[in-house]
């Protein structure tokens, strides 16, 4: 018996990606976002999700991918993660797809670079590569976490 | 099943409460033995225990609950007496009866034994009372069970509820849970409710504030109204429901009573507790936080800070020693207090422990005031090694009391006069969800600054910043009211952007850690109460910010951490010499010639001497290009500030530095107006409390020579210097006689 999954897809810089579609709360655009000074490169900022601080990740970023089309990231999708809801900054938001569980393929071969860690598996659908994000993988990266990162110290020294 | 658990959960709970309140009692007979209220109500709560313990078949707690409530019968009675020893056994009765709850929390029943070895020592307590002049009752055993004359209806309730065995369960918890306040109707609310309602009013107050925001651009005389309604009905909600999160500090108090008893014991010291201001209220959480520094402080001052009965007899004190404990509200705080009139902190001693464990260099010891040798006892790595005993030192330093005061946003102030007593200061907040907070901006962006820590804001004009604004070492130092106040700049400190030099700006006096330090901002808008709330796992490690606040508009707005922005900035660190001299009072008003000082040290000349300058006797350092010497009656001048500010040379012999394109300036007030001191460079400020000055210098113009950070120092004696060089021609200078 295969497992049914939902998927959201959306895309950054011209590439597709898809997350379970029931950690999903909600997709907004042009959502307000607050600079955060001193944090890790891949946060954007800080947006007020109906009263709650949520954390908005520059995914072209932190996929270290560039848009040739230099679409703003200007839709987040909101996802629970580990208790916290987080906001995925994508440039298009994509279609609701089922897949089955078997349908999912290890990451290429050929895929490469900083994109291979934050793949769970690629789904071909009609012809169209979606990529299962790992979201895991994608924020515990040092562009979203702060380690011991940043040698800025001691202005006064 | 299911319901019974709940009554099985609300006896446990209940049980927890009414052990409490037993044990209290009966450390405060073992006081005050005539006190028959304490007599009733430790009667009644273990009572109430052994009576629903019947009702749950928990047969081993219920004998022992028994013995006890036979002993505590006896003692209402008037047919024995509270002692030490009988205290003593009833309290290991109480604390058998916990571990019995323990049990039944974990394993759903109360073990196999009844404690019979305790129960029996028990009874011999009975067999004295007895002996008592009263005619001793035939059976204790039977008035215990059927009392009729119980001091409180509803004992009576438990008790049927128990007995008939076939009532709902809910009811012997309810019927208990009334016992524990007779007096007051209560309901029990869970701790994870409130939360929520706290959390959910949070965000009214978010709502609210947007909602009147949005009115005061609306034309609807109907819609002001109603948000005016709202407002008010919002802030009450908010009010209420901080009330309901408040609880008396007396509950973090109440075990110490019995840990002071056990503390007496094992130190063979006497302790008189007072206890003030027990109904002072704090949010829960954070009286939780409090709740074991608390503790330690306690032990500490019984263990370290009272002498034994011995010492304090032939110190003409009182054998037993005074500990007390008040809390009281101060300016949006609550400041609690653990003093005892000990022997007080011997600063020697620690200064000596300090410099063993590496926490400075002995050469730096004879700096520090008496202050701050104390307050080495926070320091991390400040280990009692030496007197560590059972009761103190369990690996728990005062460094961690100071760390987690300062995580709940408090801070933590010892005072000690040896031979008198130590006193030992926390200040915490009253809630930490909602505070007031002053909105600034940088740039493009809000920031929220928690009103705790602003001391004062200082308005500074664009033009006037260059003057007022000094750099030593590339560190920014602003002079405020004669004291030199280290400055962050808030564009740069936050990587936002580069100074801001030609608009107008704002200093904001923050204090963090008991040390000041200034804080550049583009502008300052409004205070506001602001929700606090946590910025979550990805930023957690994020510097400067404690958190993240909405406001009016909707939009985010980060709370500054003022504490850790200090020591991002490294202001901690680095200026804690400078710092700690800042905080005397008055130091730079004080115009007489006093040793403990601030000092400018700077090079005279291009040689490697060094000098020192008072800093009180500096208004401000200055850079000029060195083509901007003029003359004025043979002397060298310069344009200051509208006016003309003559140049004095500190080596007139050896200084021969024309061709240097910048002089550095330290621009003194003197009773002729201002001069310059030209100096080859300006090096540090050091806060010297006692370097010895020896007269030993040949030239006049220096107070003496000592020795500053390890090398000799020569003072400058700015008075005479000034006084001399004005009153002389240049050329004749350097064969003028002493004038003094």
């Amino acid at each position: 018996m295969n497992a049914k999954q939902l998927l959201c897809t959306f895309t950054v810089a011209d590439k597709k990606y898809g997350v379970p579609v029931d950690i999903v709360q909600e997709v907004l655009a042009n959502h307000q976002i607050t600079d955060i000074p001193l944090s890790p490169a891949g946060i954007q900022g800080l947006m007020n999700i109906r009263g709650r601080i949520v954390p908005a990740i520059a995914m072209q970023r932190v996929l270290r991918v560039s848009s040739e089309n230099h679409d703003d990231e200007s839709i987040n999708i909101i996802v629970n993660h580990d208790s916290e809801q987080v906001g995925l900054m994508v440039n298009r938001i994509g279609d609701i797809i089922t897949v089955d569980e078997n349908e999912i393929e290890p990451p290429p071969e050929t895929l490469k670079g900083a994109t291979r860690r934050f793949i769970h598996g690629v789904i071909p659908v009609q012809g169209t590569l979606f990529m299962l994000l790992d979201l895991d993988a994608l924020l515990a990266d040092e562009l979203c976490s702060r380690s011991t990162g940043n040698a800025f110290s001691n202005v006064l020294q | 099943m299911q319901g019974n658990n709940k009554a099985l959960q609300s006896f446990l709970i209940e049980s927890e409460e009414n052990l409490a309140q037993l044990e209290q009692d009966i450390v405060a007979l073992e006081r005050e033995p005539e006190d028959h209220e304490r007599i009733d109500s430790a009667f009644r709560a273990v009572h109430t225990i052994k009576g629903t313990c019947g009702f749950f078949g928990f047969c081993h707690l219920e004998a022992l609950g028994h013995a006890i409530e036979d002993v505590l019968g006896a003692m209402r009675d008037g047919k024995l007496h509270m002692t030490r020893d009988r205290a003593t056994i009833l309290l290991e009765g109480v604390d058998f009866c916990r571990a019995l709850l323990t049990l039944i929390n974990n394993d759903g029943n109360d073990g196999e034994h009844t404690p019979e070895e305790l129960i029996q020592r028990l009874r011999e307590q009975l067999e004295h009372a007895e002996e008592a002049p009263a005619e001793a009752e035939p059976e204790p055993v039977a008035s215990a069970t059927a009392e009729p004359d119980a001091p409180a209806p509803a004992t009576d309730q438990t008790e049927t509820g128990a007995d008939q065995g076939d009532s709902p369960p809910e009811k012997p918890a309810d019927a208990s849970a009334s016992e524990q306040s007779p007096r007051e109707s209560t309901v029990r609310v869970d701790v994870v409710l409130l939360d929520k309602l706290m959390n959910v009013v949070g965000e009214l107050v978010l709502t609210r504030n947007q909602l009147l925001q949005h009115t005061t651009n609306q034309n609807d005389a109907q819609l002001v109204n109603l948000s005016q309604r709202l407002n008010l009905v919002t802030s009450e909600l908010q009010e209420g429901l901080m009330q309901t999160r408040m609880q008396p500090i007396r509950n973090a108090w109440s075990t110490y009573p019995r840990l002071l008893l056990e503390l007496e014991k094992k130190t063979g010291k006497r302790v008189n507790p007072i206890l003030k201001g027990g109904d002072t209220e704090l949010d829960r959480s954070l009286l939780e936080a409090i709740r074991d520094p608390l503790i330690h402080l306690v032990r500490n001052a019984v263990d370290h800070g009272l002498e034994s009965p011995q010492a304090r007899q032939a110190a003409g004190k009182p054998e037993a020693g005074t500990l007390t404990l008040s809390a009281y509200h101060e300016s949006g705080n609550v400041i609690v207090e653990v003093s005892d009139d000990g022997a007080g902190l011997d600063s020697d001693k620690i200064l000596r422990r300090a410099i063993e464990a590496g926490l400075l260099r002995p050469e730096q010891a004879e700096q520090l005031s008496e202050r701050q040798r104390i307050n080495f006892i926070f320091e991390p790595g400040f280990s009692t090694a030496s007197q560590v005993s059972d009761l103190s030192g369990r690996g728990v330093g005062l460094d961690v009391v100071r760390t987690n005061i300062e995580k709940i946003g408090g801070s933590i102030d010892i005072k000690s006069k040896r031979g008198v007593g130590t006193t030992i200061k926390l200040k915490i907040p009253l809630t930490l969800a909602i505070v007031p907070a002053l909105i600034v901006r940088c740039m493009h962006q809000r920031f929220a600054i928690p009103q705790v820590n602003l001391m004062e804001v200082v308005y500074l004009e664009a033009d006037k910043q260059e003057a007022e604004i000094q750099t030593v070492h590339d560190a920014l130092v602003y002079r405020l009211r004669g004291r030199l106040l280290p400055l962050i700049d808030m564009r740069t400190i936050l990587e936002m952007g580069e100074r801001e030099t030609q608009k107008d700006q704002f200093i904001l006096v923050l204090s963090a850690d008991q040390q000041e330090f200034g804080l550049l901002v583009d502008d300052v808008r409004d205070t506001e109460e602001i929700v606090v709330k946590p910025l979550g796992k990805l930023l957690k490690d994020t510097p400067c910010f404690a958190g993240a606040t909405i406001m009016g508009d909707g939009r985010v707005a980060l709370i500054l951490d003022v504490k850790s922005l200090a020591d991002y900035a490294g202001v901690t660190r680095q200026e804690r010499r400078l710092r700690h001299a800042d905080t005397l009072p008055n130091t730079a008003e004080d115009n007489t010639i006093r040793v403990a000082e601030n000092y400018l040290l700077i090079k005279p000349n291009s040689g490697e001497g060094r000098s020192a300058i008072a800093l009180s006797k500096v208004s401000r350092l200055e850079e000029i290009s060195a083509d901007r010497i003029e003359y004025s009656g043979g002397r060298e001048v310069v344009q200051y500030r509208g006016g003309i500010l003559p140049l004095i040379r500190l080596n007139p012999a050896t200084d021969n530095e024309e061709d240097n394109e910048v002089i550095k300036i330290v621009v003194q007030p003197t009773e002729h107006g201002e001069v310059g001191i030209v100096v080859n460079d300006i090096l540090d400020i050091v806060a010297d409390q006692n370097t010895q000055i020896s007269q030993n210098a040949s030239q006049d113009g220096l107070l003496g020579a000592g020795i500053v950070l390890g090398r000799v120092t020569d003072f400058i004696d700015c008075d005479t210097l000034v006084r001399k060089a004005l009153n002389t021609n240049p050329s004749a200078q350097s064969e003028d006689g002493n004038e003094r």
